[in-house]
């Protein structure tokens, strides 16, 4: 008769998890004046909204958000990252023989060792799929009120452009501008 | 009365089913059967192949073109059935050795093996051979011999295949020969296969309905999109947008009833993705419809385009074609549908 013994496998993993997810976009700009001054009253209305520049884009990041927009193509870059450390632990039982080979029991040990690192290792993976649906929902979170922003921003700016379009055009002699309904009305002296 | 051996005589089938005269499945029950082909053919066979080439493309192409259109030619506008726009003896095809190479090595088991023994050299095909191949994929789109012929690379460069098939060729890279299209004899039959080329998008823009793999759904749209922008640019550069009118067909009819951007999405779970992920399968889904900014470019730029300027005539053309396929509405269907997969669009 075999005598069989139990022995307890313990093993921990410990990894830095990473998740990102990102939306991009253009801006709907109306071509009211040359690329080059739509970009220039972007890029300045983007800095007044909190926008710094970093070489050619403007940058701005509240918490994991980071909001990137290419004044010159009006192209916009919302990304979402985040990164954790996580440590799991885990235990796992195998009978061994004592009559047995001592390779052979070695083989087992190693096998139950092999199997617990793969359970820690989906165990990881699942904390991974958790945080790329976490960080997923807060950059849909966030999207409304950059929408928001984004559209206010281009309101702006296109009130801007109109204004120096229509200085070009002649002299202005009535300027008016409701901002809560963002109408803007401009009377010209050709 | 002629004689021809059983392999001649369902190469003859194969070529009857090709040119729409006996049903497709003929056709895919006997392409890719046979484990060798015969040395030679006889004489015979190869008249009576010639006799259907030279009966059966034209009846196909005159079932295709016979209706009174509007192309252009040399740069005017010529009204009328496709022989009416150009005389028939402008509209002659020629087809080499390697039409007669396609299909006898259609007929082999060889055909199904992953590297063709048959590869002839682009420049060596005529509009003709390249034609018969197209008629062949046509006749075939739905089988899976289809889907095996379609597999080889012989004729991925071709602007008339990928056009019409880039739901069978979504994964080839290779970049798109227009050439034997956009000119002569192979623009003519360009304009006789406008309605079969709407019908096809149609058919793959309604498979999208059914579409449950994601990646099958962005390589097909990653396809559409470099056949599309590579025809258009090669369109513009000829001269010729009113080749792009079944575009305007097909869009005409696909975004009639304003449908929603998820006629396009069809069982795709698309919750559990990223949403980077998401927009790019949503974006890669809707190429055709994205397509509609192109053409109303064109649009833009035909109306700028005064009675002594050059291209008058193709500017005016394009008005009336998008005028009457309601250009505008299209358009505004288009914008809303892709607002709708946009996140940072109100």
């Amino acid at each position: 008769m075999s005598r069989a013994y139990r022995i307890r496998v313990q093993e921990s993993l410990r990894r830095v998890i990473t998740a990102e997810d990102h939306v991009s976009t253009q801006l709907e700009l109306l071509e009211l004046l040359p690329v080059e001054q739509m970009a220039e009253l972007l890029a300045a209305e983007l800095e007044r909204a909190g926008f710094e520049k970093k070489g050619n884009t403007l940058t701005r990041q509240n918490k994991d958000v980071i909001i990137e927009i290419d004044p010159k193509t009006a192209n916009v870059s919302v990304r979402v990252q985040s990164s954790t450390e996580v440590e799991v632990k885990g235990e796992r039982a195998a009978i061994l023989n004592r009559e047995a080979h001592r390779d052979q029991n070695k083989k087992t040990e190693e096998a139950t060792r092999t199997e617990l690192r793969k359970d820690l290792n989906k165990k990881v993976d699942d904390k991974k799929a958790a945080l790329e649906t976490e960080v997923t929902k807060k950059l849909q979170g966030s999207l409304a009120d950059i929408r928001r922003e984004l559209d206010q921003v281009v309101n702006r700016v296109t009130a801007e452009a109109l204004k120096k379009k229509a200085a070009q055009m002649g002299r202005i002699t009535e300027l008016s501008e409701d901002k809560a309904s963002g109408s803007l009305t401009i009377v010209l002296e050709v | 009365m002629k004689s021809v051996s059983r392999f001649e005589a369902n190469l003859l089938r194969v070529l009857q089913s090709f040119l729409g005269r006996a049903p497709a499945r003929q056709a895919a029950n006997l392409v890719m059967r046979q484990s060798s082909a015969p040395p030679c053919l006889s004489r015979a066979a190869v008249e009576l192949i010639q006799d259907h080439l030279q009966k059966g493309v034209v009846s196909y192409l005159a079932h295709a073109g016979w209706k009174h259109e509007r192309y252009l030619r040399d740069g005017r506008v010529a009204t009328g059935r496709l022989w009416e726009r150009t005389a028939p003896e402008h509209l002659g095809l020629t087809f080499s050795g390697h039409s007669l190479e396609i299909l006898v090595w259609l007929m082999t088991t060889g055909a199904r093996n992953s590297k063709p023994t048959w590869r002839p050299a682009h420049g060596q095909l005529t509009v003709g051979d390249r034609f018969l191949f197209f008629l062949a994929l046509h006749c075939l789109r739905n089988n899976d011999e289809g889907k095996v012929l379609a597999r080889h690379g012989i004729l991925h460069q071709d602007g008339l295949i990928r056009l019409a098939f880039p739901d069978l060729m979504a994964h080839t890279r290779a970049a798109t020969f227009w050439p034997p299209w956009t000119t002569g004899v192979g623009a003519c039959i360009l304009e006789a296969l406008q309605r079969t080329l709407t019908n096809r998008w149609l058919e793959i823009e309604r498979g999208k309905e059914r579409a449950s793999d994601v990646k099958v759904l962005t390589a097909l749209g990653q396809s559409q999109d470099a056949v599309l922008v590579s025809f258009a640019e090669t369109l513009t550069a000829a001269g010729r947008w009113d080749l792009a009118r079944f575009l305007l067909q097909t869009l005409a009819e696909l975004l009639r009833d304003a449908p929603s951007s998820n006629r396009w999405l069809g069982n795709v779970d698309l919750d559990s993705m990223r949403l980077a992920a998401r927009m790019d399968v949503q974006r890669a889904a809707l190429t055709l419809v994205r397509c509609a900014s192109t053409l109303q470019q064109w649009d833009a730029q035909a109306r700028t385009v005064g009675y002594f300027d050059e291209g008058y005539a193709a500017a005016q053309l394009w008005k009336s074609d998008w005028e009457s396929a309601g250009g505008a509405q299209i358009c505004q269907h288009a914008e809303a549908i892709l607002r709708e997969i946009e996140p940072l669009k109100a």
